[in-house]
C-alpha cells in the first residue's frame, strides 16, 4: 500500500510537472510577444515589422538606420548586436550626404561609423564612452586595444576595420564562423553570406573558428578586406550527433557508441525501404530484408538477438517515437508482407540516421530502448537563404534473379511415368516424377497434347521487369528569424511480381521559427499516402503465385496457366492440389490491397532562459489509418465461392516531454550539463476487422454480397509515465563523465509490480589530449554501463471470454487467450557493459573505432510456447536469461587523397557472440517458430546462440550410421538444432572515389554464420524437382546405412518415395549454411558544372547511374537466395516460396535551384 | 493567433493532468471483453458440444481424422486421390497429429473452463455435472485415437499453470473417466439448474442421466479385451444405471447452416467440396453388406449419382434403388499404373458411378452429428448379456432392439431417410440373431450403426475384430498391408513438450506409429 501511495504520488508529480512547464512556457511566450513589438535588431539586417512611429527626438538608432537604408539603399553591419538599442539624435537633414547624416546622428553618442563601401557601413563603439554600454547592461566589445593604443589622438588612430568573407571548402559561404582577435574579447560571426567585419589592428591575429572546421589564425596586415576558405577539421574531433531524447553532442563526449548515416547516403540507389539501404554500412547493424517483394518489412537487430521475442528497434523521427511494426506477415500458413513503419519514410527528406547502439546510448528512452533506438532526422531549411527547390528524380528497373537450378532431366508425373490421360495430368499435376523427357508428345491437364520438354524459364517468364519511380520537389528557406522547408514526393512502383504494386506520396514540412530571441518553436508534419495492390503471399501455397510458379513441373510451359481463369471465371487448376494455386491466378484474380495513411507529427517550444539554461516540452504524435482488404475470388479451386476479410486498424501514440537543461561552465576546467524531464505515452490502436465468404453474386467483393459474415472490435490501450535525468560532467575537453536515470510506470503491467528505475554510467576519455603525441591525431577511451528494459503488451494479466457467433440460437462462447495470461509480471530488466576505443592516425587518413559490449536481457517477458493440450498456445511469463556479446570494428581510411582525386574506404566487421543462457525453470528450449514443411522450426535452446534451426536428423544407430526401415527408406531421428537464423558475422566494405565532379562509389557486404532451412528446397524434393532426386531415379536408391536390425541397408526404394521419406523425415537434408558476399550497391554520379546552368538560376545538377543487389558473389544455398527468410520476426531462418530477389539499376538526377 | 495558441497550451496541460489520473487497472482491461466473473458458463458448453463435432477451422480434424483415415480405413467409404492416406494406409504426419491438435485447442480448453468455472457453484451445479460428463466423452476419443494422451494436466495452463502436460496413461484415464461418469451421473438432479447452452437435451436432466451411463456402458465395454473384469464391473454399473431408451433419446448436435463455417455440419461441408464431391464413394464392402443381407437401409443410404450433365450435380436426386447400388473398392487411385481405378475388377467405366451417400440426405449443411445413440447402447447390452454378464433382457432382445433403431434412426438425419419399423423387422425375422456367432452379428450391426461417426466405429472395430475387413496392400503403405491401429502423434509435440512426449512414444509397444496399439487393444 505504501508502495502503492508512493508509485502514485510521483506518477501525479510527473504529470503536473509536465503541466505547470507547459504553462510557464505560454506565459514566457505571451512575454515574448510583447518584446517583440518594441525591440528588433537581431543582428546586421533589418526586420520589418518595426515600430516606426515612435514621437521623439531620440529614437533608436536601428530605426535610424533603417530608414536611412530605404531612402537611400546602404547597408549596415553591427559590430555588436545591442547597438541598435542604443538612442541617437534623429536626422536633421534627410537630404544630406549619407556621412554627414551618421556624424549628425551619431553625435555624442560614443558611436562611430566606418565606411567600408559606398553602400555599406559598419557602426561600433567609439572607445570614448564604455562604461555606458556597460550599463546597458549589454555584453560589450573590449576597448582594451584602443585603449593601449597611445596618446589622445584617438579618433585619427582609430582601430581598422577589417571585412571579409569566409567559405567552406566547396567555396560557398559559411555562416556563423565565429572570427576574434586573439587576446582581446572583441568577437563577431559571419552573416548568412559569409561576410563579416571586426576592428583588428595591424599585427593582431585573427582567429577563425567554426565547429566542423579547422581553427585558423590569421595575422592582420594592410589589407582591408581579406577571405578565407575553411578546411573541414577531423570530424571525429568536432562531429555533433544526435544522442537519445534529439539531444545533439559532440561525438567526443560520448561514452558509448553512436553511428550516424548521413541522409545523403540512402537517395541515390535507394531502396523502398529505406532501412534496407542501411546493409552494411553500420558496424553492429545486422539488416536483412524480406522476401516478399518490392517495399516489404526488414528485420534489423541492433548488436545481435536482444530478446527471445526480437523486436524492432524503437525509430525515433524527429524527437516522435514512430510505430515500425510490420502490418501483417507470413508465417507457415501464408499471408503477404505488407511493409513496416519505416518503410513509409521517403529517403530524401532524411538528413541523418543516429544509431543509438547500445543500452547506455539508449538508456534516456527507458523501457522503450531495449533493441536499441534509431533516430531519424529530417531536412529542415537551416542554414538555407533565401528560397530554394531541389528536385530529385530517380528511376530503378527491378529484375528478378532466378536462383533455381532444377533438374530438367525427367518432367511431369508419378511412378516414373509420364502422363497418360487428362486425369492421369491432373492427377500428377504438381509432381515431376514423370519420364524422362525426351521431347515426346504428353497429355496434359487441360487434356491437350503438348511436347514433353523442359521449360527452363518459366520463373523468369512469369515475373516481370519491375520499376520504381521517384520523384521529390523540396522548398526550403530562411533567415535569422526562422527557417522552413517542404517536400513533396511520389513514389510508384510497378513490382516484379504480375499485378502488383505500389503508390506512396508523401508529405514533409519543417519549420523552425525564433518567436523572441529566447522562444523557439519547431514544427514538423509527415504525411504519408500509400496504396499497395496484391501484395503477392509468402511461404504456404493457398493464393500464393511464388509457390505456384516456384514448383511447377518444368514440362508445363506457365504459358498454358494463363491468365490463371477460364472464360467462366474459374481458376484453371492444374493438378488435385487444389491448394497449389495457379500462380496466374493467384497474381491475376486474388485481391490484398492496403493503404495507409499516416500523420506523423511534432511540436516543439523551446525557451532560453539565459544561455546556459533552457526549458523545452513537445508533443508530437504519430497516427496511422491502415485498411487492408483481401479477397478470395469467386472460382478459386479451393473455395469455389470465395471469401474477403476488410481490416481497419487506427493507430495513435501520443507523447508529451519537458526537458530542462541547464549547461554551466564551472570553472575553466570543469563544464556541467544536466537535464531533468518527463515523459506521458499513450498508445491506442482501435481494429476493426471483418470477413465473409460465399459470394452470393459471383465476381462481386463486398462484404454485403458474402455469407457467413463476422465482425470484430479490438482496442488495444497502453500508457507509460516516465521521469529522468541526464547530468554530465566534463574536465578541461578530455574526459567526460556521463549519468542518466529514468524510472517509468506501466499501465501494462499489475499495479504491484508496474515502476522500475533504470539508471546508466559512462566515460569518455580523450587520451590523445593528454598524450599529445604527433602521430595520434586523435584517441578516445569509451566505457559505459547500463541498466534497462522492455515493455509489455496490454491485456495480458487477466482470462478473457467472448462470443464467436450462435449456433441455433445459442451464443458460442469462447476462450479468447491464446495464452495463459499472468498477473504476476514484473518489469524485465536488461545490463549492458561496453568498452570502445577510437583512434586516428597518419594525419586522421586512417581511423579505427573499435567496440566491445555484454548485454544480458533478464527475465524478459515472453509468451513461452505451451504444449496445445495445456489449452494454450502459450504462457506469458518473466523468465530466461540471454547474452549477447561483441565486437564491432570500423576502419576508415583515405588511401588517395589529392587536389583533384579522394579515396575514401571504410570497413566494418561485427561479430557477435549470443548465448540463451537460461529459459524458463527446466525448460533446455523454447519454440519460435515452424516451417510449412512442419518437420523444421525455430527454437531458443539453451547454451546455443538465439533462433536455432532445429530439424530432425537421421534415426542413427550407435556408430552413427543412418538407419533405414523394410523399405529401404530413411528413418527420422532426432530434433536437433543445426545453427542459428541470425549470422554472428557481418560487415561491409564501402569505397567511394572522387575525381573531380566524377564520384564513384561501391559497397560489398558480408554475413556469415547463419543457417537457414529451406522448404522451397524441402518441397523441390518432394515434388522431384531438386537436382538430388536424380540418383537413383531409374532401378530405385539404396540409402547408405543400416537397416533396423543393424545389417547394412540393401533395400532399394523407388526414388519418389525414398526422397519423399528422406524430405519428411529427415529434415536436416534441408538446413544450409546461409552466409553470403553480395555486390550491393555501385553508384556513379557526375556533378555536371554549375556554370552551364547558372544563366537559368540551377546551382547544381547531380546525374548518377546507381545499382543495387547487383551480384551473389558467394552463397551456399541451392535454389534459393540466402537472404529469403518470409519474415521479420525472431524466428529468422524460414524460407519458403517468397519473391526471387532483384536486382535494381538505373538513374538518379538531382537539381538545385 | 496569439489567444488561440495560449489556449492550446492551456488544454494540452488540463488534458495531461487529467490524462494522468486514469486508473492503470482499467487502461489494462480490455472492454471488448468480458472476465470469468461474468461470464456466463453455459456458452461454454454449447462451444464444448459444437466443437466435438469438429473444428470451426472448416472441418479441420473431421476431414482428416474422420473421414480421410477412419472411413476408408474401416471400409465405409473409399477415395482415389493419394492425400486421402487412411484408403491406402500411407502416411501424412499433419493428418495424423489434426485430431490432437484441434481437440486440445477446441474441445478441452472450452470444457475444462466450463468444469472449472461451475465448480463448487450450487446455482451451476447441474451444469457442472454435464461439463464432466462432456469432458469424459471428448477425452475418451482423443486417448481412443491416440493411446496415452495428457489428461489429468491437459487444458490446465490457466488454472494450474502446467504448460507441458503429462501423458496419462490409458489405463489411467479410463479408470477417471469411468469414476467421473458414476459420480457425475449421480449427483445430477433435475431438481437443480436446468443448464440453458446445451445443444445436445436442451437441459433435460433426465436425458443426460441415461446419456452419462449409456458413455459409462461404451467406455466399460472398451476394455473387454485387456480386462474383462473390470468392463463386466462398469458395463453392469452402466445398464443398472439406466441407459439409453429409444431414438428419442439419441445425442446429435443440430448445425446451424446460418453462422458459416463454424456452425455447420462439419462431414457436409467436406461431402460439399466441388473437388470431393467426384471421389467420395461408399466402399465396396459396406455397400456388399448391406446388399448380401438386404439391409433396408441401403435403399436410403446410397445414391448412384444423377447423370449429366453433371453427373456430381449437389442435392440432386440420383438413382438410389439398392440393387443398382455398387461401392468402389478401397485401395485405388487414378494415376495410370496398377493400382489405378480403371484396373478395379467390375469397374463401372467411370468412378462417377460408383455409390455415394445420398446426398440430399446426409450433405446437409444444417444436419446432425451423431454422437451416441440407443442403438449402439441395445447393441453393447446385446454383447454384455452374450458374454454372461448380468444386464436384464437376452442378448437377442437387446440386439434386435438395437438393429432396428440403428435403422429407423437414419429420419433423424432427414425426414425423408425412413426406414420402417416393418422393414427393420423383416429383415431381423430374415437375419435372425444367432448366439453362436452372437459377438460377430453385434459388432458388425454395430459397424453399420455407426456409420457417420467413423471414430467410434474404429474404436469398436478394433476392440472387436468384427467384421474381419480384408486390407489393403497399396504399393509403398507404412503398415505393411495391416489396417492400421492408432494415429500418431503430433510431431510439434516433440517441440514444445519433448520430455512427456518422448516418454509416451517409449511406452507405445513398437514406437510411434499407425500399427503401435492403445493400451485397451489388446491383441
Amino acid at each position: 500500500m505504501k508502495i502503492l501511495l508512493h508509485s502514485l504520488f510521483i506518477r501525479r508529480l510527473t504529470c503536473i510537472s509536465l503541466a505547470a512547464c507547459l504553462l510557464v512556457q505560454s506565459l514566457h511566450a505571451q512575454s515574448g510577444y510583447a518584446v517583440n513589438g518594441k525591440k528588433k535588431g537581431i543582428f546586421g539586417l533589418f526586420s520589418q515589422n518595426d515600430n516606426q512611429n515612435q514621437p521623439s527626438a531620440k529614437q533608436t538608432l536601428f530605426n535610424v538606420l533603417k530608414d536611412l537604408n530605404r531612402q537611400k539603399g546602404v547597408y549596415f553591419l553591427f559590430s555588436d548586436p545591442s547597438i541598435g538599442s542604443r538612442q541617437v539624435n534623429a536626422v536633421d537633414n534627410s537630404n544630406a550626404a549619407i556621412e554627414k547624416i551618421l556624424e549628425q546622428v551619431l553625435k555624442n553618442t560614443g558611436i562611430k561609423y566606418k565606411k567600408v563601401s559606398d553602400n555599406t557601413f559598419v557602426i561600433l563603439y567609439s572607445k570614448e564612452n564604455p562604461k555606458k554600454a556597460e550599463k546597458s547592461g549589454i555584453q560589450l566589445e573590449s576597448l582594451q586595444a584602443s585603449q593601449d593604443a597611445a596618446g589622445n589622438n584617438l579618433v585619427n588612430s582609430v582601430n581598422d576595420v577589417i571585412t571579409g568573407r569566409i567559405t567552406g571548402s566547396d567555396g560557398n559561404p559559411v555562416a556563423g564562423v565565429s572570427i576574434s582577435v586573439k587576446g582581446t574579447r572583441r568577437g563577431t560571426a559571419t552573416n548568412a553570406d559569409g561576410e563579416f567585419s571586426i576592428e583588428a589592428n595591424k599585427g593582431e591575429i585573427l582567429v577563425i573558428s567554426s565547429v566542423g572546421y579547422v581553427t585558423q589564425e590569421v595575422v592582420v596586415s594592410d589589407e582591408a578586406r581579406i577571405s578565407i576558405r575553411l578546411v573541414q577539421s577531423d570530424s571525429q574531433m568536432s562531429e555533433i550527433v544526435v544522442t537519445a531524447l534529439g539531444i545533439r553532442k559532440e561525438a567526443k563526449r560520448l561514452g558509448y557508441a553512436v553511428s550516424k548515416v548521413e541522409g545523403e547516403g540512402l537517395t541515390k540507389a535507394r531502396e523502398m525501404n529505406v532501412a534496407n539501404g542501411l546493409v552494411g554500412r553500420v558496424a553492429g547493424l545486422n539488416v536483412s530484408s524480406v522476401a516478399g517483394g518490392p517495399g516489404s518489412s526488414t528485420n534489423i537487430v541492433i548488436r545481435g538477438v536482444n530478446s527471445f521475442s526480437g523486436g524492432s528497434p524503437l525509430f525515433v523521427i524527429n524527437g516522435v517515437p514512430m510505430d515500425n511494426s510490420p502490418r501483417g506477415s507470413a508465417g507457415m500458413w501464408g499471408g503477404a508482407d505488407l511493409g513496416d513503419g519505416i518503410s513509409n519514410i521517403n529517403p530524401d527528406d532524411i538528413e541523418e540516421i543516429s544509431i543509438l547502439k547500445g543500452s547506455t546510448a539508449s538508456a534516456l528512452y527507458g523501457s522503450r530502448a531495449s533493441n536499441g533506438v534509431i533516430l531519424i532526422t529530417t531536412k529542415s531549411g537551416k542554414d538555407k537563404k533565401g528560397i530554394g527547390i531541389e528536385f530529385n528524380s530517380n528511376l530503378v528497373m527491378d529484375d528478378i534473379i532466378d536462383h533455381t537450378e532444377y533438374q530438367y532431366v525427367y518432367g511431369q508425373g508419378l511412378l516414373g511415368v509420364k502422363p497418360g490421360s487428362q486425369s492421369n495430368a491432373y492427377i500428377s499435376g504438381a509432381n515431376s516424377w514423370g519420364a524422362k523427357i525426351d521431347n515426346s508428345n504428353a497429355v496434359q491437364f487441360d487434356g491437350v497434347t503438348r511436347p514433353y520438354s523442359a521449360n527452363k524459364d518459366n520463373i523468369k517468364n512469369f515475373y516481370r521487369t519491375g520499376h520504381t519511380l521517384t520523384n521529390t520537389i523540396a522548398f526550403s528557406g530562411g533567415n535569422e528569424n526562422g527557417n522552413f522547408r517542404l517536400s513533396a514526393s511520389n513514389l510508384l512502383n510497378k513490382s516484379v511480381v504480375p499485378n502488383s504494386g505500389m503508390r506512396r506520396n508523401t508529405f514533409n514540412l519543417n519549420l523552425n521559427s525564433k518567436l523572441t530571441p529566447k522562444l523557439t518553436l519547431s514544427t514538423v508534419v509527415n504525411y504519408i499516402i500509400e496504396k499497395s495492390k496484391n501484395r503477392p503471399n509468402l511461404s504456404d501455397s493457398p493464393g500464393n503465385s511464388n509457390f505456384g510458379i516456384a514448383f511447377l513441373p518444368t514440362t508445363v510451359n506457365e504459358s498454358i496457366l494463363r491468365p490463371g481463369f477460364k472464360p467462366d471465371g474459374a481458376e484453371i487448376n492444374f493438378s488435385d492440389n487444389i491448394y497449389v494455386t495457379n500462380p496466374w491466378f493467384a497474381a491475376n484474380a486474388f485481391v490484398n490491397d492496403l493503404s495507409r495513411n499516416r500523420v506523423i507529427t511534432m511540436a516543439m517550444l523551446k525557451y532560453d532562459f539565459t544561455s546556459w539554461l533552457s526549458l523545452q516540452g513537445r508533443i508530437g504524435q504519430d497516427y496511422y489509418n491502415d485498411r487492408t482488404t483481401s479477397v478470395t475470388p469467386t472460382g478459386t479451386a479451393y473455395a469455389a465461392k470465395g471469401g474477403m476479410t476488410e481490416n481497419s486498424i487506427k493507430f495513435t501514440e501520443l507523447n508529451a516531454d519537458v526537458l530542462l537543461s541547464a549547461a554551466r561552465k564551472l570553472s575553466d576546467d570543469f563544464e556541467l550539463d544536466v537535464s531533468v524531464g518527463g515523459n506521458l505515452l499513450r498508445a491506442k490502436s482501435e481494429i476493426h476487422n471483418s470477413t465473409g465468404d460465399q459470394f452470393n453474386v459471383p465476381f462481386l467483393y463486398a462484404l454485403q454480397n458474402a455469407n457467413n459474415r463476422n465482425t470484430r472490435y479490438d482496442l488495444l490501450r497502453r500508457e507509460v509515465q516516465s521521469v529522468y535525468y541526464t547530468a554530465e560532467l566534463g574536465y578541461k575537453g578530455m574526459l567526460y563523465l556521463n549519468t542518466t536515470g529514468r524510472e517509468d510506470w506501466f499501465s501494462t503491467l499489475p499495479i504491484e509490480n508496474n515502476h522500475l528505475f533504470y539508471p546508466s554510467v559512462s566515460a569518455s576519455f580523450v587520451f590523445s589530449e593528454v598524450l599529445k603525441a604527433s602521430w595520434l591525431n586523435y584517441g578516445k577511451l569509451r566505457l559505459a554501463w547500463a541498466n534497462t528494459s522492455g515493455q509489455a503488451e496490454p491485456y495480458q494479466t487477466k482470462l478473457y471470454y467472448s462470443i464467436d457467433g450462435s449456433v441455433n440460437g445459442y451464443p458460442i462462447g469462447v476462450n479468447t487467450n491464446t495464452n495463459v495470461p499472468n498477473s504476476q509480471l514484473e518489469p524485465f530488466r536488461l545490463k549492458e557493459t561496453e568498452v570502445g576505443l577510437e583512434l586516428r592516425t597518419l594525419g586522421s587518413r586512417l581511423g579505427l573505432d573499435v567496440a566491445w559490449f555484454n548485454r544480458q536481457v533478464i527475465k524478459e517477458i515472453i509468451s513461452v510456447p505451451a504444449s496445445p493440450t495445456s489449452g494454450y498456445q502459450g504462457a506469458t511469463i518473466n523468465f530466461g536469461e540471454l547474452e549477447n556479446k561483441g565486437v564491432e570494428l570500423m576502419l576508415t581510411g583515405t588511401p588517395v587523397k589529392t587536389k583533384s582525386l579522394t579515396w575514401t574506404s571504410s570497413f566494418n566487421i561485427t561479430k557477435l557472440n549470443n548465448k540463451v543462457l537460461k529459459l524458463s525453470e527446466g525448460q533446455s528450449s523454447l519454440q519460435m517458430g515452424e516451417s510449412r514443411s512442419r518437420n523444421a522450426y525455430i527454437h531458443h535452446v539453451v547454451g546455443k546462440p538465439a533462433s536455432q534451426i532445429m530439424a530432425f536428423d537421421y534415426k542413427r544407430d550407435a556408430s552413427g550410421n543412418p538407419i533405414f526401415d523394410a523399405n529401404g527408406r530413411p528413418l527420422q531421428g532426432l530434433l536437433i538444432p543445426m545453427g542459428a537464423g541470425f549470422h554472428d558475422v557481418f560487415g561491409g566494405w564501402f569505397n567511394e572515389v572522387n575525381y573531380k565532379g566524377l564520384n564513384f562509389s561501391v559497397l560489398i557486404d558480408f554475413k556469415s554464420g547463419g543457417k537457414i532451412f529451406s522448404a522451397t528446397n524441402y518441397y523441390a524434393t518432394i515434388f522431384g524437382l531438386h537436382q538430388m532426386t536424380l540418383e537413383g531415379r531409374e532401378g530405385g536408391v539404396v540409402g547408405n546405412g543400416v537397416n533396423e536390425s543393424g545389417g547394412k541397408n540393401t533395400v532399394s526404394e523407388d526414388a519418389w518415395d525414398y526422397y519423399g521419406a528422406l524430405a519428411t523425415n529427415v529434415s536436416s537434408t534441408f538446413v544450409y549454411d546461409a552466409s553470403f558476399i553480395k555486390l550491393r550497391q555501385i553508384v556513379l554520379g557526375y556533378n555536371l558544372p554549375a556554370k552551364w546552368f547558372s544563366k537559368i538560376g540551377v546551382q547544381g545538377v547531380n546525374v548518377s547511374l546507381v545499382a543495387r543487389n547487383l551480384a551473389v558473389l558467394k552463397k551456399n544455398t541451392p535454389n534459393i537466395d540466402p537472404e529469403s527468410n518470409y519474415n521479420s520476426s525472431v524466428a529468422q531462418g524460414l524460407e519458403l516460396a517468397g519473391v526471387p530477389p532483384f536486382r535494381s539499376y538505373g538513374l538518379n538526377i538531382n537539381f538545385k535551384f | 493567433m496569439k489567444r488561440i495558441y495560449k489556449f492550446l497550451v492551456v488544454l494540452t496541460a488540463m488534458a495531461l493532468v487529467a490524462g494522468c489520473t486514469k486508473n492503470f487497472e482499467d487502461l489494462n482491461t480490455d472492454p471488448t471483453k468480458a472476465g470469468p466473473e461474468s461470464f456466463n458458463p453455459n456458452f461454454l458448453l454449447t462451444t464444448s458440444q459444437l466443437r466435438y463435432t469438429g473444428s470451426a477451422d472448416f472441418s479441420y480434424e473431421t476431414w482428416r481424422a474422420q473421414l480421410i483415415h477412419f472411413s476408408t480405413m474401416m471400409q465405409h467409404f473409399s477415395h482415389l486421390a493419394g492425400y486421402w492416406v487412411g484408403d491406402k494406409y500411407t502416411i501424412n504426419p499433419d493428418y495424423n497429429a489434426a485430431y490432437f491438435q484441434r481437440a486440445y485447442d477446441e474441445q478441452v480448453k472450452h470444457v475444462v473452463d466450463l468444469v472449472e468455472l461451475t465448480r463448487d457453484k450450487p446455482e451451476f451445479s447441474n451444469l457442472h455435472q454435464i461439463g464432466r460428463i462432456t469432458k469424459a466423452l471428448i477425452f475418451h476419443r482423443i486417448t481412443d485415437i491416440y493411446g496415452d494422451v495428457p489428461y489429468s494436466e491437459a487444458g490446465m495452463g490457466f488454472y494450474k499453470r502446467i504448460f507441458k502436460p503429462k501423458y496419462d496413461l490409458q489405463q489411467d484415464i479410463y479408470a477417471d473417466l469411468l469414476k467421473e461418469l458414476e459420480d457425475a451421473a449421480a449427483k445430477l438432479d433435475p431438481a437443480k439448474d436446468k443448464p440453458t447452452g446445451d445443444l445436445m437435451y436442451n437441459g433435460d436432466i433426465t436425458k443426460w442421466k441415461k446419456f452419462a451411463f449409456s458413455l459409462m456402458l461404451r467406455l466399460g465395454m472398451r476394455l473387454t479385451k485387456v480386462d474383462a473384469n473390470l468392463a463386466k464391473t462398469w458395463v453392469e454399473k452402466a445398464a443398472a444405471g439406466g441407459t439409453l431408451s429409444g431414438n428419442a433419446d439419441n445425442a446429435f448436435i443440430k448445425h446451424d447452416a446460418g453462422g458459416g463455417r463454424p456452425t455447420v455440419n462439419r462431414i457436409s461441408q467436406i461431402l460439399n467440396l466441388p473437388y470431393e464431391i467426384p471421389y467420395i464413394r461408399w466402399s465396396r464392402t459396406f455397400i456388399n453388406l448391406l446388399k448380401t443381407t438386404n439391409d433396408p437401409r441401403l435403399g436410403v443410404l446410397a445414391e448412384i449419382p444423377p447423370p449429366s450433365p453433371n453427373e456430381n450435380t449437389l442435392g440432386a436426386a440420383g438413382d438410389q434403388t439398392p440393387a443398382n447400388q455398387l461401392g468402389m473398392p478401397n485401395g485405388y487411385d487414378l494415376q495410370g499404373g496398377p493400382t489405378d481405378i480403371s484396373t478395379a475388377p467390375g469397374y463401372p467405366g467411370s468412378w462417377y458411378k460408383y455409390s455415394r451417400p445420398v446426398n440430399r440426405f446426409y450433405a446437409k449443411m444444417d444436419g446432425i452429428t451423431m454422437l451416441l445413440t440407443y442403438g449402439e447402447s441395445e447393441l453393447l447390452l446385446a454383447e454384455a448379456k452374450q458374454r454372461g454378464w448380468n444386464v436384464a433382457g437376452t442378448a437377442a432382445e437387446h440386439y434386435n432392439n438395437g438393429v432396428r433403431a440403428a435403422m429407423t434412426m437414419l429420419s433423424q438425419w432427414d425426414a425423408a431417410a425412413v426406414v420402417t419399423d416393418a422393414q427393420a423387422n423383416a429383415f431381423l425375422a430374415a437375419n435372425p440373431y444367432n448366439a453362436a456367432n452372437g459377438l460377430e452379428m453385434i459388432s458388425t450391426q454395430y459397424w453399420v450403426a455407426t456409420v457417420f461417426n467413423d471414430y467410434e466405429t474404429f474404436a469398436n472395430w478394433r476392440r472387436t475384430g468384427f467384421p474381419v475387413l480384408t486390407p489393403v496392400n497399396y504399393p509403398g503403405n507404412a503398415t505393411g498391408g495391416t489396417i492400421p491401429r492408432r494415429l500418431m502423434y503430433p510431431q510439434g509435440e516433440a517441440s514444445t513438450n519433448s520430455e512427456n512426449y518422448q516418454a509416451a512414444i517409449t511406452r507405445l509397444q513398437g514406437g510411434d506409429k499407425l500399427t503401435s496399439r492403445v493400451w485397451w487393444d489388446k491383441p
